[in-house]
């Protein structure tokens, strides 16, 4: 009775391994050819699924610059916030920075004007309408397919689980989160950044 | 023979607050209040001198260590990186502690107002990191031997090993008179190891400070 049990665990632990060596050559194979799928210029270094979210790793500056390049706010202002309705709140307390807070009641985003580097630069966001778009004229709304089609040549097969599409920069802290509805619609921006000044 | 000791010491001032300060003494001494803020020329002169490459720390801004490095009897300046070269562009220095493929590196560094210190997580090409000029990477042409620092950076003391006030070292044999100083030296590098740790439990194993 034993030597009955003993071989239907190694069975199990037999089936175990091979399923999981399959499912890890899935996952290899799926990550492999969706390098295939990465647009050039969006310089992508790494591709990952974990569960429902897409993690893709680019070294583009873009990524710093969400809403295009601006050594100052003023430039900032008169570029790409003139006909937009949103509050400004200009925090001064820091010696060397400026932090600009643009609100509405659904959106918050918060810049920095940093005068050592004479750049505006994000210090976070969570943009939940449509006052702001991103780089590529990505915004709000947006189907899941026409945001891939930003960073992908053409859509990946095997992504519909797709809920979140994670964008790491791969030379400083950055983060973003693109995060879709049940839709399949863009439905909110999560911008993250590693400076610490909270 | 001495890259991992710039590479222990480099790891070791993670998480470090950025800023600029023009006071020597705030650059150069060892204690809690001089090595609470750096800037990148900072870091980097704090990796030389633990590595004893300097005299103690220097106070030198990125272009002063630029032109330090230039010294070609004492540095070698190459394109390909190696780990533990200190990374040099117009107006911004870190230490490579890691050399990934394409030789593409991870660079350990202060980084900017409002940043902390860290190693980046992904290995970069110094023209995808910075817009300014690249120089090169810099190691000595003579190199001192590894095991001077522990991993938290803290001077590793043996019996024919002393740090002094600077965290430099003595390897000169100590003479029996010397033993009440040294006794004192190495009881203060303690000390400085048990203020250096994170929050949470340890033993000693050996003189080492380990997790328990």
């Amino acid at each position: 009775m034993k030597l009955l049990a003993f071989f239907i665990l190694l069975y199990g632990c037999t089936q175990s391994n091979s399923l999981k060596t399959h499912s890890n050559e899935v996952s290899q194979i799926t990550q492999d050819s969706l390098m295939q799928y990465a647009k050039k210029e969006f310089e992508i270094i790494e591709l990952e699924q974990k569960g429902d979210t897409l993690l893709i790793v680019s070294t583009n500056k873009l990524l710093f610059y969400p809403f295009g390049k601006y050594a100052n706010f003023k430039e900032f202002k008169d570029g790409y916030l003139v006909k937009r309705d949103l509050k400004v709140r200009i925090d001064s307390s820091f010696n060397i920075f400026r932090i600009f807070s643009i609100e509405n009641e659904k959106t918050s985003v918060k810049l920095i004007e940093n005068t050592e580097t004479e750049r505006l630069e994000l210090f976070k966001a969570d943009i939940r309408d449509n006052s702001f778009e991103l780089f590529y004229g990505i915004r709000l709304g947006m189907k899941k397919d026409e945001v891939f089609l930003q960073f992908f040549v053409k859509t990946p097969p095997g992504l519909n689980h797709i809920r979140t599409i994670k964008i790491v920069s791969g030379l400083e802290g950055i983060w973003y989160y693109f995060n879709f509805s049940t839709k399949e619609q863009l439905e909110n921006i999560i911008i993250e950044s590693d400076y610490v000044l909270d | 023979m001495g890259p991992g000791d710039r590479v222990k010491a480099a790891r070791s001032m993670t998480g470090i607050e950025y800023k600029q300060e023009t006071v020597s003494s705030m650059r150069t001494a060892n204690t809690a209040e001089a090595r609470q803020y750096m800037d990148c020329a900072e870091f980097v002169c704090r990796v030389l001198g633990a590595d004893q490459i300097t005299d103690g720390v220097q106070h030198m801004n990125s272009s002063g260590l630029k032109s330090y490095f230039d010294n070609k009897d004492k540095f070698i300046n190459s394109a390909d990186p190696q780990v533990g070269d200190v990374a040099v562009w117009k107006g911004h220095v870190g230490v490579v502690t890691e050399v990934g493929e394409d030789g593409k590196i991870k660079l350990t560094h202060a980084r900017g107002t409002g940043k902390l210190s860290k190693e980046n997580p992904y290995a970069i090409s110094p023209e995808q990191y910075r817009d300014s000029e690249f120089y090169g990477y810099y190691r000595p042409v003579t190199e001192t031997p590894d095991g001077k620092i522990d991993n938290n950076g803290n001077p590793v003391t043996t019996n024919n090993q002393s740090a002094n006030s600077t965290g430099s070292f003595d390897l000169t044999p100590q003479s029996e008179t010397a033993v009440q100083d040294n006794t004192r030296v190495v009881n203060n590098s303690f000390v400085q190891q048990i203020n250096n740790l994170p929050q949470g439990n340890y033993k000693v194993v050996n003189g080492q400070i380990v997790p328990q």
